[in-house]
């Protein structure tokens, strides 16, 4: 027998639960699951901070990181949007880190996000590119302060390796698993695709690159590596549910996290597009986040609220005659989805 | 303050299955005419020495009698074949391994079997013609199941058709009364040779105010409405109310209500849905009792953590504790945001009341203050199956004076892993009964090629706490 109590919080009233240092909440999701609304929806709770994608994790320091985005190349290509505004050749390489990266520490040291600051935060990261990525988190959290930094890189749940090294460097990190219907999510690759040619041309037609299998593959990896962490540690949310209810399910989030959960931090989470990312940055950084939320960061009530869930049943579009395999569809109905 | 009965407080009263260890489980218990009631089960029933029965239990005494035995019947083709899962596809997970003999030998070396495989639901019940309260029991037959009565605990006799005209029902799962009706809901489906224990084909509530005469009545229509709800799992009378816990593959399990006023059909209610937003691995409801004001449910998923036939699992079950006003509190299980608001286990204990291998909670019962709840623990299973030299596991039965914080009782099957699970509780004046279920004959079945044979007692037992 294996019997294993929470120790993380009292029953019912998580607010009174103190916290020593605020640990960070990351939000784990394949691409294309409104992981950049959701995240930036969070970060404006007043005793939260936004972040755009960071994409630390994927090395030991902040040098091996960088060096590690070919790895991640390999993800964008699947449709991650941030290559929209890269050229191909080594440039590419720099894509989402850099801008993510770029943008907060020109946000957090100078205040600001222009071209001149950014380039003054490029040269302090060729700086610091020997910290360990927990040194630089602990940086910005400084400069943060005693807030609860908000991080989504759904390039974090390509490969194992990263999830492992942000549970051992936060332990006890809170983990947001975030979900969308797999037909809904591979939609958005298509459509982010079809928008653009170039991605289209370098995914091409391999099974890997296959939406509903990197929806699926990217679930299971964030499900494996988290189902023995601590009980609440981890959560998992639809997407659809969320968006569609924001006034029942912020409340929750709220809570769980043992912050406040009055009108005005609830109203202030409605306002996503205060953030500091949530629009384009200078030329030299201008992502960071997806570009259709950076085009319409605001919360569209109404569109919301009439988000549905679309049916696991049914042809695919982007493979005609074919339907989810029973892997995705046992998934899929895990998370309750129909 | 009650308190929570000790380990050391629990005998066993019955063992090895009474003289017969092929009847694997205590499948039902009732309190009638000062006597404890318990129907017990045989998977597969091939001979007279393996019939299941109904059992007597004088306390004073301390003497078990046979109350009623199963009838015997020429042996059919189709009462021979293993279990198969209607709609299979032969999806992964935990197999049961059955080797059962050709049907044409064991027809010529028995001729005759058991009608019965077992005695599942047991209601005490005073309708319109019976003259004093009797004794209602369910059996499990694949020639459908059939409702027996006593009015005295010796003689029992039929009171309906096979499945209530419908012989493709195996058996009715639940039995409960309330404003002088009897509730009945059908579970398993014999189709041809394919036998399915647990789904209904037709998963409705069935009711009667007069079984004796064998008028029944539809309660609810079919599913409640919900297509993917399989089978009415659990019946239980409170606040007024009957409450109906479903099965259900796709969605998770529902758990309906009704008041049960007016002429049947009744009017019922959801009131939560979608395994509380735990999904379908919150497959089932699988038991309930009220205590303190408060109804609890114990859910989870049916086999070995595994449901097979719609490839659910493995997961570990939950216990819910449900207010009168539809309001619900998540005591033990996955923390979760729903649309019910976040949902954290008071207990402070998760998914399988922090053990994984705890399937299920099928058993609960309210005794002298105290709720206890009995779970379906089946890593004894897992053991063997990946040839582990230590045999660990079996049920647990836990208590709780306040219905949040729960402390273990018996661990790990009472000393036998082969008992994987409390298939039945009943409180009474002279103390607490358990009945067990027992899967030695799985475990020997699995463990053919070890070297070390398994030698675990066979049978279901029966304990006495006081």
């Amino acid at each position: 027998m294996h019997f294993k109590r929470l120790s993380w919080a009292k029953p019912q009233s998580l607010k009174q639960v103190p916290l020593p240092m605020p640990e960070p909440l990351f939000i784990l999701c394949p691409p294309r699951s409104y992981s950049s609304l959701v995240s930036s929806i969070i970060g404006e709770h007043p005793e939260c901070y936004g972040l755009p994608e960071l994409a630390l994790f994927l090395g030991d320091t902040l040098g091996q990181s960088w060096c590690a985005f070919p790895v991640v190349r390999r993800a964008l290509l699947e449709g991650h949007p941030a290559i929209e505004a890269s050229d191909s050749g080594p440039a590419l390489r720099h894509v989402i880190g850099r801008d993510g990266l770029l943008r907060t520490l020109a946000q957090l040291h100078e205040g600001t996000q222009t071209v001149d600051t950014v380039s003054r935060a490029n040269e302090w990261l060729v700086r610091h590119s020997d910290w360990p990525v927990r040194k630089v988190f602990d940086h910005i959290q400084e400069l943060v302060g005693d807030r609860i930094l908000v991080e989504k890189s759904p390039v974090f749940a390509r490969e194992q390796s990263y999830i492992e090294r942000m549970l051992s460097v936060f332990p006890k990190g809170r983990i947001l698993h975030l979900i969308r219907h797999p037909r809904g999510t591979a939609q958005s690759f298509i459509s982010i695709r079809s928008t653009h040619g170039r991605v289209s041309r370098a995914a091409g037609n391999s099974p890997a690159r296959d939406p509903e299998r990197v929806w699926r593959t990217t679930h299971e990896v964030i499900m494996m590596i988290t189902e023995d962490l601590s009980l609440g540690q981890c959560m998992r949310l639809k997407g659809e549910a969320l968006l569609s209810d924001l006034e029942n399910y912020l409340p929750q989030i709220c809570e769980w996290l043992g912050i406040r959960t009055d009108r005005e931090a609830i109203n202030a989470m409605m306002h996503p597009e205060n953030s500091p990312y949530a629009r384009r940055g200078p030329p030299s950084a201008p992502l960071g986040n997806d570009p259709n939320y950076l085009e319409n960061p605001a919360i569209d009530r109404e569109r919301l609220a009439k988000l549905k869930e679309p049916r696991l049943d049914g042809e695919l579009p982007w493979r005609p005659g074919e339907t989810f395999t029973p892997e995705t569809l046992r998934l899929a109905r895990q998370f309750g989805y129909q | 303050m009650a308190s929570v009965l000790s380990a050391d407080r629990f005998t066993a009263i019955a063992t090895e299955g009474l003289g017969r260890k092929s009847t694997t489980t205590a499948a039902s218990m009732a309190y009638f005419r000062g006597a404890i009631f318990v129907g017990t089960s045989c998977l597969n029933p091939l001979a007279r020495g393996n019939a299941p029965r109904v059992l007597r239990y004088d306390v004073e005494r301390g003497a078990w009698e046979t109350a009623y035995e199963s009838p015997l019947i020429d042996a059919a083709t189709h009462l021979q074949e293993p279990d198969r899962k209607p709609g299979q596809d032969g999806a992964a997970g935990p197999q049961r391994r059955e080797r059962l003999p050709a049907a044409a030998i064991v027809q010529k070396a028995i001729g005759r079997i058991p009608r019965d495989s077992g005695y599942r639901s047991m209601c005490v019940f005073q309708g319109k013609s019976d003259p004093r309260p009797a004794l209602y029991v369910s059996t499990m037959s694949r020639s459908g199941a059939i409702l027996l009565r006593s009015n005295d605990g010796e003689v029992f006799e039929q009171v309906s058709e096979p499945g209530l005209g419908d012989p493709s029902v195996y058996s009715f799962r639940a039995l409960a009364e309330m404003n002088g009706y009897l509730f009945a809901s059908p579970a398993g489906t014999v189709a041809g040779s394919d036998v399915d224990r647990n789904l209904a084909t037709d998963p409705k509530v069935y009711v009667s105010d007069d079984p004796r005469k064998g008028k029944w009545l539809n309660a609810a229509g079919s599913g409640f409405g919900n297509a993917s709800n399989r089978a009415i799992y659990s019946l239980y009378p409170a606040f007024d109310r009957m409450y109906a816990g479903t099965a259900n593959p796709d969605l998770g399990c529902q758990l309906w209500q009704t008041a049960a006023l007016g002429k049947p059909p009744f009017d019922w209610s959801p009131v939560i849905i979608n395994g509380g937003d735990g999904f379908n691995r919150n497959f089932a409801s699988c038991a309930m009792a009220e205590f303190r004001g408060a109804l609890y449910v114990g859910v989870g998923v049916t086999g070995l953590g595994y449901e097979r036939a719609h490839d659910i699992g493995p997961a570990s079950g939950e216990l819910w504790r449900v207010y009168p006003d539809g309001r619900w509190d998540l005591i033990a299980g996955q923390t979760r945001f729903s649309p019910y608001g976040l949902k954290v286990p008071l207990s402070r204990l998760g998914p399988g009341l922090g053990d994984f291998y705890n399937a299920r909670i099928q058993a609960l019962v309210a005794h002298n203050g105290v709720l206890y709840l009995g779970t379906f623990q089946w890593e004894s299973y897992r053991c063997v199956e990946i040839e582990s030299s230590d045999i660990v596991g079996g049920y647990q039965l836990w208590g709780s004076d306040d219905g949040a914080q729960w402390t273990p009782v018996l661990e790990d099957g009472n000393g036998n892993p082969a008992d994987f699970g409390i298939a039945s509780l009943l409180s009474t004046p002279h103390g607490l009964f358990v009945g067990t279920s027992n899967q030695c004959r799985l475990l020997s079945n699995l463990s053919l090629d070890r070297e070390a044979k398994l030698d675990f007692p066979q049978g279901f037992e029966v304990l006495l706490g006081r």
